[in-house]
C-alpha cells in the first residue's frame, strides 16, 4: 500500500506539486492522469526518492527504507535499455539489483517470454529488437522481481492494438495478485478501461480522486444519447440542451445544463412517437479530463 | 550481495570483457614485442651476414707449446700451412700466423692481404717477447737472484680520489628521477586514457536513460560508489597488466645470454628505483587518479549523448597537460615559484610535488601539508558530486548544461 500525505515538490521558487494526498491500496489499479508538464513524472520521482519533497510518502505503513527497492517495480516513460547488451545481460543486471538470482532470473525470464510473445533469444542483443518488443523486455525487467508496487508511466505508448491488449492484461494479473498498480496515461479508455481509482493532477493540483463511478457521477447525468426524426435545429430548442451533437451513426449527443431535464425531454420526445435510442449518461472520463484540465466543457 | 557491489562486478566486467579495452591494454604490449622482435631479427641476420661475409680470427701455425698453449685461446691453431692457407682462402680467418724457433730466437710471420692493426700487432707482440725472455732466462743460466732482479718492474700506484657516498648519492638521485618520470608518464597517460573513457560511458549510460530504472531499485549515491569502485578496477587490472608483463619481460631477458650482463649491471639501479617507487609520489599519484575519476564521471553526467563527454571532460584534459608541461619543463628547477605553488593545488600537485621530494630539498611537513590538501580536497568532492551524481544524471532533456545544474541543485532541496 502506498499513502501520500500533503506532498509539496518545489524546484527553487516554482511549487510543481501542491499538497497532494493519495492512497493507493493493494490490489488496485490507479490511473494517474493530468496535461503534459502537469506534474505526473514528478511525482513518480517523489515516490522513487529521486527528487527530494515535502510531506510523507508511506510503503506498507512506513517510511520509504533501502528494503523498499525490491518491491518497487519501474517502467519509465521512455524506453531505456542498453542496446549493446543482450535481452539476458541487460534483465539479470537490473534483477540482481532487486535481489533474484540468475538462475531464478533466467527460469522467470523464459516464463515471460512465453507470456508477452517475446520473439527473439534471451542471448539476442536489444538492439536486434523491434521497438514493441524493446519496450517487451523492458517491462519484463520491471516485473520480474514480482514487486508489491508498479510505477507505469504511460506504458503503452508505442504500442499496437495487439500488444497493448497483451500490456493490459499483465496489468490486470498484477492487481489478481495483490500488486497496487499506479499507471500514468493521456488514453482515457484505457484509464476506464482498468482503473479503480483515478486521481488527475492539474498544474500541481490534485483536482480529481476517486473511483471511475464517483468521480464521473458527480458531474450528472448530463450526456443524452437519443436517436430521433427532430433535426439539430429541433433539439436545440428543447428546454436545458446547451449543445447538440450529430454522431456518425446517425444519432445525436445532447449536453444539458442539469441532468434534471432528462425526465422532461423524454416527455417532449416520446410523445405520440417512437424513440430508438435514450440513454442519460454521466460525461466520459474524457470529457471530464478536458474539462478539468481547462479545455473546452463539452466536445 | 551487496547492490553496490553488484554494480561494481557489472561495470568492472563489462569493461574488461569488452573490445576496446583488451585492444587499449595490449596494443602498446603488441608493439613493444613487434619492435623487440624486429630489432632482433634483423640484429641477428646482420650479425650472421657480416659472420659469414668477413672473419677477424687468425690462423696460428707453431710447433712451439709454449706458443700455442699462450695464444691458443686468441688464435686459431692449425697443425700446418696448407691447412692454414685452404682457411685463409675460404674466409674462415682473415690472415695467418707462423711461428717458428732458430737458434733460440722466435720468428713470427704474418701472411694476408691486410696488414695487422697496431693494436692487434701489440696484443701479439706482448706474449711472444714474454716467451722470448723466458727463453733468453733460461739460455742465460742465471742464479735466483740474478733471475729476480731482472725480472724487477717498475712499481706503479693508482691513487684516484673517490667519493663512494658521492657516487652513490648521485645514483640515488638518478634513481628518483627516473621514478619520478615513470609516475609522471604513468598518471599522464592513464588520467587522460580513462577520463575519456569514463565520462563517455558514464554520457551513454546516461543517454539510454536506463538510470531511471536503476535508481527505482538503489540509492544512486550507491550505484555511483559501485561505478567509481568498478573503474578503479579497471584501472588497476590494466596497470598490473603492464606490470606483469614488464616483470615476465624482465624474467625471459634474464635467462638470455644477451641481456644478463646487462642487467646484472643495471640490477643495483633497478633496486634503488624500486626502493624509491614506494615513496610520496605514489601517494600522489594514487590519490589523483581517484579524483580524475570521481570528476570524469561527473563531467559524463552534465551532457546527455556520448559524443559531447569528450566536450566536457575537456577542463580535465587542460588540468592534465598543465600538471604534465609543468612536470616536464622544470624537472630541472624544482624550486621554481611556479612548481612551488602549484605542487599545493589538488590536480597539479600530483605532478609537481614529486618533482619537490626528488630533489630532497622540501621539508616533510611540507609534503604532509600538500597530501593533506589533496587527500581533503578528494574525500570532499567525492561526497559532494555522489550527492549530486543521482540528480544530475536523471537530468536528460535538452536544457542547457547550466540549467541543468541548476535543476540538478534544486531537486536536493
Amino acid at each position: 500500500m502506498l499513502e501520500i500525505k500533503n506532498l509539496n515538490k518545489k524546484y527553487g521558487d516554482k511549487q510543481v506539486l501542491f499538497d497532494i494526498d493519495l492512497i493507493a491500496k493493494d490490489g488496485r489499479i490507479i490511473g494517474l492522469i493530468g496535461k503534459n508538464g502537469s506534474g505526473k513524472t514528478t511525482l513518480f520521482h517523489s515516490i522513487l526518492k529521486f527528487v527530494k519533497y515535502q510531506g510523507e510518502i508511506k510503503i506498507n505503513g512506513h517510511d520509504f527504507s533501502p528494503a523498499d527497492y525490491n518491491q518497487i517495480g519501474y517502467l519509465p516513460e521512455e524506453r531505456s535499455l542498453l542496446q549493446k547488451l543482450t535481452i539476458y545481460d541487460q534483465v539479470r543486471f537490473l534483477a540482481s539489483l532487486n535481489g533474484l538470482k540468475n538462475q531464478e532470473t533466467k527460469a522467470r525470464l523464459d516464463q515471460w517470454f512465453d507470456k508477452l510473445q517475446v520473439k527473439g533469444k534471451s542471448s539476442d542483443k536489444i538492439k536486434t529488437l523491434s521497438k514493441g518488443n524493446q519496450q517487451k523486455v523492458q517491462l519484463i525487467a520491471t516485473l520480474i522481481h514480482d514487486p508489491s508496487l508498479v510505477i507505469l508511466d504511460e506504458p503503452f505508448s508505442g504500442l499496437d492494438p495487439v500488444n497493448v491488449d497483451l500490456m493490459k492484461k499483465v496489468i490486470l494479473e498484477l492487481k489478481k495478485h495483490g500488486a497496487t498498480v499506479i499507471f500514468s496515461d493521456h488514453n482515457m479508455g484505457n484509464v476506464e478501461e482498468l482503473c479503480d481509482d483515478i486521481i488527475m493532477i492539474n498544474n500541481g493540483h490534485v483536482v480529481l480522486n476517486g473511483t471511475i463511478n464517483e468521480v464521473r457521477e458527480s458531474y450528472g447525468l448530463t450526456r443524452l444519447f437519443i436517436r430521433t426524426d427532430k433535426s439539430k435545429e429541433e433539439l436545440a430548442q428543447l428546454p436545458g440542451v446547451e449543445e447538440v451533437h450529430p454522431l456518425n451513426d446517425g444519432s445525436y449527443k445532447l449536453i444539458l445544463t442539469d441532468q434534471s431535464y432528462g425526465p422532461e425531454l423524454f416527455q417532449i420526445l416520446s410523445s405520440g412517437q417512437y424513440i430508438r435510442t435514450f440513454s442519460q449518461e454521466p460525461p466520459t472520463l474524457e470529457e471530464i479530463f478536458k474539462l478539468k484540465a481547462g479545455g473546452k466543457e463539452n466536445e | 550481495m551487496n547492490k553496490t557491489w553488484i554494480v561494481a562486478k557489472e561495470t568492472y566486467l563489462r569493461a574488461v570483457k569488452n573490445w576496446s579495452f583488451l585492444l587499449m591494454v595490449l596494443s602498446p604490449i603488441i608493439f613493444i614485442l613487434f619492435s623487440a622482435g624486429i630489432g632482433y631479427i634483423s640484429g641477428k641476420n646482420t650479425a650472421s651476414a657480416f659472420e659469414s661475409s668477413t672473419s677477424d680470427k687468425i690462423g696460428l701455425i707453431s710447433s712451439q707449446k709454449q706458443v700455442t698453449a699462450s695464444l691458443g685461446k686468441q688464435y686459431k691453431s692449425y697443425d700446418n700451412i696448407a691447412q692454414a692457407k685452404k682457411a685463409y682462402h675460404k674466409e674462415k680467418i682473415k690472415g695467418y700466423l707462423e711461428i717458428k724457433q732458430e737458434n733460440g730466437q722466435l720468428h713470427a710471420t704474418y701472411y694476408s692481404d691486410k696488414s695487422l692493426s697496431a693494436e692487434e700487432k701489440q696484443a701479439l707482440q706482448i706474449p711472444l717477447n714474454t716467451i722470448q725472455q723466458n727463453k733468453n732466462v733460461i739460455e742465460a743460466k742465471l742464479s735466483q737472484k740474478q733471475i729476480q732482479s731482472l725480472s724487477k718492474q717498475v712499481i706503479f700506484n693508482e691513487k684516484i680520489s673517490s667519493n663512494k657516498a658521492k657516487d652513490q648519492k648521485e645514483g640515488q638521485k638518478f634513481a628518483k628521477k627516473a621514478v619520478f618520470y615513470v609516475l609522471l608518464f604513468g598518471l599522464y597517460f592513464i588520467v587522460l586514457t580513462y577520463s575519456q573513457i569514463i565520462s563517455s560511458d558514464i554520457a551513454k549510460e546516461k543517454g539510454t536513460k536506463i538510470m531511471e530504472i536503476i535508481f527505482s531499485s538503489m540509492p544512486g549515491e550507491n550505484y555511483f560508489d559501485g561505478k567509481i569502485i568498478g573503474i578503479i578496477g579497471e584501472v588497476i587490472t590494466h596497470i598490473l597488466i603492464y606490470v606483469i608483463s614488464g616483470l615476465a619481460g624482465y624474467y625471459i631477458l634474464l635467462k638470455t645470454d644477451f641481456f644478463t650482463s646487462f642487467i646484472n649491471q643495471a640490477k643495483p639501479f633497478l633496486n634503488e628505483i624500486m626502493a624509491n617507487f614506494w615513496s610520496w609520489s605514489l601517494v600522489f599519484v594514487i590519490l589523483d587518479i581517484f579524483l580524475f575519476i570521481v570528476y570524469s564521471a561527473i563531467c559524463g553526467a552534465l551532457v546527455n549523448k556520448a559524443e559531447d563527454a569528450n566536450k566536457a571532460a575537456q577542463p580535465l584534459t587542460i588540468l592534465v597537460v598543465i600538471g604534465f608541461i609543468l612536470g616536464i619543463t622544470f624537472a630541472n628547477s624544482p624550486d621554481n615559484p611556479l612548481i612551488v605553488i602549484s605542487s599545493y593545488i589538488p590536480f597539479i600537485s600530483s605532478f609537481t610535488m614529486p618533482l619537490r621530494i626528488i630533489s630532497g630539498d622540501v621539508a616533510s611537513w611540507k609534503i604532509f601539508i600538500s597530501a593533506a590538501i589533496l587527500v581533503i580536497f578528494t574525500i570532499v568532492s567525492f561526497i559532494a558530486i555522489r550527492r549530486f551524481y543521482p540528480r544530475l544524471v536523471l537530468q536528460t532533456d535538452e536544457t542547457s548544461f547550466f540549467k541543468r545544474i541548476k535543476r540538478a541543485l534544486q531537486s536536493n532541496k
